[in-house]
């Protein structure tokens, strides 16, 4: 039965060839949609948790309900030792966020501050230091050091060596305030980011809330596959509750980027879901024709003792060959292309804009690049198998109610 | 001894939308084991249909059809399938080889669809193309060979798997005279050395020369029932 469904494929060539190139083209779209959906939903989720909580958010419980000061992490540096031995985690910054009020001469204005430990930080998972465009960072978590996106800096007139008075409201809900210097400025690009957030010693932050030295009010934990991050912090979660601290994926810790990336997902489904029942209507009406064009066959071979559903098994055995001989041209087609979007991208400056998109806070160069995931190929593989073999299944179903008396018509 | 083929009041009407057009009136008819037999009679007599019922492909109206010991009113449609594959052999007037299938497939697509075992199946295709003379052109496709030697192909499919009957419909109509005769040779051959039972429907005078029972249909019944006298 596999040998005649193999050379029945094969009967009509060009027809046959026709349906194979028409799903390769389809795998081909699908795969570069795909591609870039992963590459731009990875950009996202990595600017976005790089800017402060990371992939999964350790924390005091209710923290992320309720942002106050009095739920704070202890004794930080133990955790931190813990989830680094963990597989699958790259790193762990403890980090301490709250709202201030800056002030210089010139004038006064209040914003988000993001307290590090400069000793611990990576520029690669701190858009911040990535951005750094005048000056340098504080070196130690206890300086007298601030650094500020150059936004704010213009708008409080404040130059490299100058003063900015840092006032917060600490634990026990006095007024804090704190002389610092400027040390550097930085430009991610994101007008509200620029012109509103300062970058802190951890230390020095500690001290201004009335915190102890080995309090946070995050572990930003970054992982090394992000798509692991629910699963980790369910783990952690479970694993720390106890100690009332709880982690939160980026899921939750970003629910504006999340929600994006799944209307995005929706938009993209339906679009290569219409693609597919476009190509599959197309296998359907190749493979009606071939059925219609071979009914005395069938009725011969029903007359000679075949069962229907060996019959329908057959055709349906030609849908599968033609699925899986059209996946295998798509990867073919697909697979140059794919690597050279992985290499060099797809290069829309001139389209959109050279100094890159913002998305929900973050900023995306405007060059497009793919990422494929085993789950990805497994479900472009899978719909396109599922939906040719869904195309097959009416002219099976004709094929086998074919009436064996057609093989005795002489016409 | 019972007949291998009896029909009993055998009646067939086919509807033409509002219509009802009789195809068999009441048949009549019983052929014993290793017969020779040629069905002949006018366009519209009921030879086909008559052909139809017998080889399980149709179902009679009323009356009672036995094949080999089996009631073809009684059985559903897999029992019918499973007695066209173990114990009838089609010969057809098209030939009907499936053309993707070369003539050794072809021959062993009965046996297979038995699930007989590979090396019986070989021993016995290559025994019997050698038997119909296409030695040598096993692996030919239909397309590959000449209307005569298709259809020999067709008889040793049709013999292959010992059915109880071949039933063969109009088996000489698209062979000219010489394969025509060759073609009855073998078959008058093969019922006299293996005893197998041959049902034809003809307009063939050859073969209703060569048969050695002629039953002529008209209007759905039998009209006669002769020896031709000739030997097969």
């Amino acid at each position: 039965m596999l040998l005649m469904a193999w050379r029945n494929l094969w009967r009509n060539r060009r027809r046959t060839l026709i349906t194979l190139a028409s799903i390769a083209f389809g795998v081909l779209l699908v795969s570069t949609m795909s591609g870039i959906a992963n590459y731009k939903y990875s950009e996202m989720i990595g600017e976005s948790t790089r800017m402060g909580q990371g992939h999964v958010s350790i924390e005091a419980r209710g923290y992320l309900a309720d942002p106050s000061l009095k739920l704070r992490l202890d004794r930080v540096s133990d955790l931190r030792r813990q989830l680094l031995a963990l597989p699958g985690v790259q790193a762990a910054y403890p980090r301490l966020m709250g709202p201030a009020l800056f002030a210089t001469a010139a004038r006064d204005i209040g914003g988000p501050f993001v307290a590090v430990d400069p000793a611990l930080e990576n520029a690669d998972d701190n858009v911040f230091l990535r951005s750094l465009s005048t000056g340098t960072l504080f070196r130690g978590r206890d300086d007298a050091l601030a650094v500020t996106g150059d936004g704010l800096a213009g708008k409080l007139k404040l130059r490299l060596g100058q003063k900015l008075v840092v006032t917060v409201t600490d634990v026990g809900g006095n007024m804090s305030s704190t002389l610092l210097r400027l040390c550097g400025t930085f430009h991610t690009g994101v007008e509200e980011v620029d012109s509103s957030t300062v970058l802190l010693p951890l230390g020095t932050a500690a001290r201004m809330l009335g915190y102890g030295q080995d309090q946070a009010s995050t572990l930003a934990v970054m992982l090394a596959d992000q798509r692991a991050s629910r699963a980790f912090a369910a783990d952690q979660g479970a694993r720390l509750a106890p100690q009332g601290v709880e982690a939160k994926p980026w899921n939750e810790t970003l629910p504006q980027v999340d929600g994006l990336i799944k209307v995005d997902r929706v938009g993209k489904g339906l679009i290569q879901l219409v693609l597919g029942l476009m190509i599959a209507m197309g296998v359907l009406n190749t493979s009606l024709m071939s059925v219609i064009e071979r009914r005395r066959e069938f009725g011969v071979m029903l007359a000679l003792g075949l069962s229907p559903l060996r019959l329908i098994g057959l055709v349906l055995t030609e849908s599968l060959f033609t699925g899986l001989l059209g996946l295998a041209a798509g990867v073919c087609v697909a697979f140059p292309w794919m690597a050279y979007l992985s290499v060099h991208g797809l290069d829309l400056t001139q389209a959109v804009s050279s100094k890159g998109l913002e998305v929900n806070g973050a900023l995306f160069k405007p060059v497009l690049h793919v990422i494929f995931y085993p789950e990805t190929v497994a479900l472009i593989g899978g719909v396109t198998l599922a939906l040719v073999l869904a195309a097959g299944i009416y002219p099976a179903w004709k094929a086998g109610s074919v009436p064996p008396m057609e093989a005795i018509r002489n016409d | 001894m019972a007949p291998i083929i009896a029909l009993k009041k055998l009646t067939k009407t086919y509807r033409q939308g509002h219509l009802e057009v009789p195809a068999l009136r009441g048949l009549d008819l019983a052929i014993e084991a290793g017969e020779f037999t040629a069905l002949c009679g006018p366009s519209g007599s009921g030879k086909t249909t008559c052909l139809n019922i017998v080889g399980a492909l149709d179902r009679s109206s009323s009356g009672e059809t036995w094949v080999d010991g089996h009631r073809l009113e009684d059985m559903d449609r897999g029992q019918l399938s499973r007695l066209r594959r173990d114990r009838i052999g089609f010969v057809f007037q098209a030939y009907n080889l499936i053309p993707v299938l070369s003539a050794f497939e072809n021959t062993e697509f009965i046996l297979a669809l038995q699930g007989r075992p590979e090396a019986e199946r070989r021993e016995r295709c290559y025994a019997l193309l050698k038997a119909v003379g296409l030695q040598g052109m096993e692996d030919r496709r239909p397309d590959e060979l000449s209307g005569g030697q298709q259809q020999r192909v067709a008889i040793a499919r049709a013999i292959a798997h010992d059915p109880a009957v071949v039933l063969a419909d109009e088996p000489t109509a698209n062979l000219d005279s010489a394969n025509a005769e060759a073609l009855l040779d073998l078959m008058g051959q093969l019922n006299r050395s293996q005893g197998i039972t041959f049902l034809f429907s003809t307009h063939d005078a050859r073969v209703m020369r060569r048969a050695r029972r002629l039953l002529t249909l008209k209007d759905g019944l039998l009209d006669s029932d002769k020896a031709p006298g000739a030997t097969a």
